[in-house]
């Protein structure tokens, strides 16, 4: 009898443990199921073209101009192909991927996606490539800026077939935004041929847009003093698992994102 | 005297844990409250954002279709409901009408090629088209810190301390399904 309660309580603790390392692993299941972008690369090379839409020199000149800008201002611009949206809108998955990855500073928020689909590319259709700004490039980057640019760089290579050379420029210009946003000097060789990418004047008056300013300006103050959105809303993934926030070298900062940009 | 001495040991211990278990969860519920609150303070930012960008597109719009009254009714009486909103189901309401009023806005520019092909109406619908992704994104961030924080008041053992401290559930921002959609023109 006392061996039987020996052996009783053996196997409840078996079936504690097993019931433990279940519950763990489904727990983690869970997470990785409600994921369907991209997992985070651990290590940053700034262009992932998944779909295989970019030629490799324009591949090489992006990287460098990436890397050149996160050295000096710690922005970081990402390139990301994808072959299908996963049947989520462009602007929901550029969020979910910007957010997972962490990309830009942690402090500043200064990061940029630009997130090409290829289904809709090849289709002709509304979802081709969305261009995701970070909070803190917002005053860099606006939304009416960030369709210009795809209206003027992107779509009308896209339109030829030249997928490549409209991700290429569309790049090159938020590059040479984020460069004169940070006061980087366009006559630097390295940044030289930045200057070949003008981006057409506003065409809204200052004055018109004054309402929006000062309300992107009270909100990057509120996040500042609440330490609201930055901290708080980042999934699980980015600062507990992967320690973002940490300086690495070569790998994401865990900026987050609001979801300014644009579409097309 | 040694076991009385050990009782008030006892006693002591008991309280101290007592104290830190108090402590530690009342002020998870304070920073829980404060993410909503500052969750929440986004979706206003955004909102009032919104709220400055109609008078441009209207009298932008205008310029062009100022025959298509009906619209600019919609688009003025959903925007009154918004200011005139009391509770928190109420105003998602407002904001899932003024949402759709200000997509049929922008859509009717289909009808319009001029309209449509006008550097100022185009930068106007990006801005707007941000604006309402940035409005659904701060809305998901405050719903994701209101579920956090009713789970906690909920659970136990913070719903001891958040019935001591009357620590309330909060309401989410919910509008009726489709009410995230972006307006969108294919340019």
């Amino acid at each position: 009898m006392i061996g039987m309660g020996k052996i009783i309580r053996k196997h409840v603790k078996t079936g504690l443990l097993i019931a433990a390392v279940l519950f763990v692993l489904l727990a983690n299941t869970g997470i990785a199921c409600a994921e369907p972008v991209p997992a985070r690369p651990f290590e940053n090379i700034y262009v992932f073209d998944y779909a295989g839409l970019i030629d490799d020199a324009d591949e090489q000149q992006m990287r460098k101009i990436a890397e050149l800008l996160e050295e000096k201002s710690k922005a970081q611009l990402i390139v990301v192909t994808i072959n299908d949206l996963a049947q989520m809108e462009i602007e929901d998955y550029a969020l979910e991927l910007f957010r997972n990855w962490g990309i830009g500073d942690k402090e500043k928020n200064n990061g940029l996606l630009i997130l090409v689909n290829k289904e809709s590319l090849l289709e002709n259709r509304r979802g081709r490539i969305r261009i995701e700004v970070g909070y803190g490039l917002e005053g860099a980057i606006n939304d009416g800026k960030a369709g210009a640019i795809l209206d003027t760089y992107a779509l009308p290579a896209f339109e030829l077939g030249e997928y490549s050379r409209g991700i290429r420029d569309t790049f090159m210009v938020a590059a040479a935004e984020v460069a004169k946003e940070y006061g980087l000097d366009l006559e630097d060789e390295n940044f030289a041929h930045l200057k070949d990418y003008p981006v057409e004047d506003e065409e809204v008056s200052l004055l018109a847009l004054l309402p929006i300013i000062i309300v992107v300006v009270i909100f990057l103050i509120t996040i500042r003093k609440t330490g609201g959105p930055r901290g708080y809303h980042r999934g699980p993934f980015t600062g507990t698992f992967f320690g973002s926030g940490h300086s690495r070298g070569g790998g994401f900062g865990g900026g987050s994102t609001g979801g300014g940009g644009a579409s097309r | 005297m040694k076991s009385g001495f050990r009782g008030i040991l006892i006693v002591v211990l008991v309280v101290i844990v007592l104290a830190v278990f108090v402590f530690s969860n009342y002020n998870g519920l304070v920073a829980s409250e404060e993410a909503v609150n500052s969750a929440w303070s986004q979706v206003e930012n955004q909102l009032q954002r919104r709220m400055d960008l109609i008078p441009n597109l209207v009298s932008t719009v205008k310029g062009y279709a100022a025959h298509e009254e009906e619209i600019f009714t919609e688009v003025a009486r959903a925007r009154e409901k918004l200011f005139g909103a009391g509770s928190l189901s109420e105003m998602a309401d407002a904001d899932r009408e003024l949402s759709g009023a200000l997509s049929r806005l922008i859509a009717i520019a289909e009808n319009y090629p001029q309209l449509k092909a006008d550097a100022n109406f185009r930068q106007l619908s990006d801005e707007l088209a941000g604006t309402e992704n940035r409005i659904a994104t701060s809305r998901m961030d405050y719903n994701n810190a209101v579920q956090s924080y009713n789970t906690k008041i909920r659970r136990f053992p913070t719903v001891i301390i958040a019935g001591i401290f009357g620590f309330e559930k909060k309401d989410y921002f919910n509008a009726a399904e489709g009410a995230g959609q972006v307006p969108s023109v294919d340019f």
